[in-house]
């Protein structure tokens, strides 16, 4: 196999339309995990806003309706979890309830919606169109990267720029912190804790809306049952190989994006299709090893640090003496 | 005050399949059908006739095995979403035992391959458990993503090198010899694989209850800190639990292969959605043994009368996937509620 028959400009295009969704749903999770809330239902919500993306699209003729209304329901979808969350129920059972609900409710809704069942495919359904950046699409190599990407792309690496900065810098970010790290102090200072809890889940299912609209109507123009195929998950590992920083996330979803750039790819040498699709999901298990080997290194190192600044401070102690 | 526990314990299961299934009816409603006709045919579907009642059990077979399996793992405080790839693992691996058998005495080739299925679906589970308690990466999403490993896994064996060229189109592995199958009891459709449902669950209920090591497994799950302060040995406990786990999730697919379909063919575990309605009934049991089969085959029974529904009227058969995730949906704040209900009692959390 000829490795630069399968790296070149066209792939990093590839990895970059690809990583959109992820990277939204991610957005998402990172949210729910500063709030405090391990946040499951990733997979489902974005599968709720691939549904009603096409759905909105099948009924306007307009694709960003279908945005519109993808974002809508996965939103709608999300104040079912943050509901359940509010109540004191488990985030991870209610998470996983939501997937499921997801699944059988958008299965259900392929007959009474589109009057097919499994999957819809119309070739006259109108996908979200590239944008073409003017001058910029002209010059060769940049041109293939920067420009002829659907709205929702740039759309995901201006919310990973505009989030470091909003979690870092607004106050908005900062009792989001809060709230995620101490709740009893947050509360203590006035920050209503279920509120903010009830936002980050909320906007969870905003972004995986948009990550799910990115999956049906630019990626391809089609629904097909259970699509999402597992993003929401290795979204919510993009949030922890990301430190749950925006920028850590952003980072994380590219390595993650580039291996289904690569499955697409490598389709096309001669592997065996099961083999290559593994791939996003065993680059996941290796970025969760990874995490935990880095979180074990850095603990150990923690306490190194702790033990010799003791043991200097001991020795100092003996020198006085 | 253990009746208390006992009625909120069976209570609020009950007040959530009551809401799911209003819910459900609202659905119908919307989609222009009557819902007395729609669980009235449901329910025909289900127990209607001697042969709907042996459907039901063939189906709820896998599911209240699988259940099982989810719930052992729960009781040590893990999360098991792998179920579906361990079945997968089992049902395969136990067809392609049977298959590769020398021809042996009457039930020799069954318990072999039954045993081939249980240590696949174990080995599938064990990655996950010794990552876990080595490195701490969280079982619950490692489990998950090796069940689309194991779906293509499965997908490339019987497509092929085991697959079998007689069978056209369809990408599956050669029949098993007829003697590996399980036998049919009496003159229904109902395969050996049924009387799991009346031995296992005891025995699951027995070893937590009265063994040693299902003693510290529940200590172990209701604070891990205090069972490893007195002694027990944690990580082992919750790796013994996952690949027990693990073993009845394999055991439940190759019981379907040697009891129902007689092979494996692709898709077979992950279009009827076995494992997922398996962890629906250890969550609506709250991981109880005996309910947990008895949820089990209650979803079964749910599955099996959506068939008949679908048939009777113009309701989709997911319709039946929406109240059963809508159920764990309630259940799940249930947990909420019922940790408060029974804080304000003053009794004990969890166990």
């Amino acid at each position: 196999m000829d490795i630069f028959a399968v790296l070149d400009i066209a792939l990093l295009a590839s990895t970059i339309r690809l990583v959109a969704p992820i990277l939204l749903a991610a957005l998402g999770g990172l949210l729910t995990e500063r709030a405090g809330v391990f946040n499951v239902a990733l997979e489902g919500l974005m599968l709720i806003g691939a549904f009603f993306a096409v759905a909105g699209a099948f009924w306007t003729g307009e694709p960003l309706a279908g945005v519109a209304l993808a974002v809508l329901a996965a939103a709608l979808t999300a104040v079912v979890l943050a509901i359940v969350v509010d109540l004191g129920g488990d985030a991870i059972v209610g998470g996983l309830a939501i997937n499921l609900l997801a699944l059988g409710l958008t299965t259900y809704l392929v007959k009474p919606v589109f009057g097919v069942t499994g999957s819809y495919y119309d070739p006259s359904l109108v996908g979200l169109p590239d944008i073409q950046i003017p001058v910029l699409d002209g010059v060769p190599v940049l041109g293939t990267l920067l420009s002829g990407y659907s709205i929702l792309v740039y759309l995901a690496f201006a919310l990973a720029a505009v989030g470091q900065v909003l979690l870092y810098r607004h106050p908005w970010g900062i009792r989001l912190r809060a709230v995620g790290e101490a709740p009893a102090a947050a509360a203590s200072v006035g920050i209503s804790v279920r509120r903010v809890r009830f936002a980050a889940i909320i906007l969870s299912g905003v972004l995986c809306g948009l990550a799910g609209a990115q999956l049906s109507i630019s990626l391809v123009t089609q629904f097909v049952q259970g699509m999402t195929a597992g993003r929401g998950f290795i979204a919510l590992v993009a949030v922890m190989f990301g430190r749950a920083t925006p920028l850590g996330v952003l980072g994380a979803s590219l390595l993650f994006g580039f291996a289904y750039a690569l499955t697409l790819r490598l389709q096309s040498v001669g592997i065996p299709p099961q083999f290559v699709a593994m791939l996003p999901y065993l680059a996941t298990i290796v970025a969760l090893v990874a995490v935990a080997a880095r979180t074990r290194a850095r603990r150990r190192g923690a306490i190194a640090a702790i033990e010799s600044d003791a043991s200097d401070r001991l020795e100092e102690s003996a020198k006085a003496i | 005050m253990p009746f208390g526990r006992i009625a909120v314990g069976v209570a609020v299961p009950a007040i959530a399949i009551a809401l799911a299934l209003a819910l459900g009816a609202v659905i119908v409603i919307v989609a222009g059908d009557s819902p007395l006709d729609a669980y009235g045919a449901l329910v025909h579907g289900a127990v209607g006739t001697p042969s709907n009642i042996a459907a039901t059990f063939i189906r709820s077979t896998p599911i209240a095995i699988t259940g099982l399996g989810v719930a052992i793992a729960f009781k040590g405080g893990a999360f098991n979403l792998g179920g579906e790839g361990q079945m997968i693992a089992g049902a395969l691996v136990g067809a392609v035992a049977a298959n590769a058998l020398p021809a042996l005495p009457a039930p020799l080739g069954t318990l072999l391959a039954i045993a081939a299925g249980c240590l696949a679906g174990a080995l599938w589970a064990f990655g996950p458990a010794l990552l876990e308690i080595r490195l701490g990466v969280p079982m619950l999403i490692t489990t998950l993503l090796l069940n689309y490993v194991a779906a293509l896994l499965a997908a490339w064996v019987v497509t092929y090198p085991l697959r079998d060229l007689a069978g056209g189109g369809v990408a599956q592995t050669a029949m098993v010899p007829e003697a590996t199958w399980l036998p049919a009891i009496g003159a229904t459709r109902l395969n050996a694989g049924v009387v799991l449902l009346a031995v296992l669950p005891f025995i699951a209920a027995w070893a937590l209850r009265r063994t040693v090591a299902g003693y510290e497994l529940r200590m172990v799950g209701a604070n891990r800190e205090f069972a490893e302060y007195g002694g027990v040995d944690a990580a082992r406990s919750i790796v013994g639990a996952t690949l027990v786990s693990g073993a009845l999730c394999g055991l439940a697919g190759v019981v379907l292969v040697l009891g129902v379909n007689h092979r494996y063919i692709d898709g077979l575990v992950t279009s009827a959605g076995f494992a997922w309605s398996g962890f629906i009934a250890a969550v609506l049991a709250l991981a109880s043994p005996i309910l947990t089969v008895v949820a089990g085959v209650f979803l079964g029974a749910l599955q099996v009368g959506g068939l008949g529904m679908t048939r009777a009227t113009s309701v989709p058969l997911q319709l039946v996937d929406i109240v059963q995730a809508a159920i764990i949906l309630v259940v799940a704040v249930r947990a909420g509620i019922q940790a408060a209900l029974l804080k304000r009692a003053g009794g004990r959390g969890g166990a």
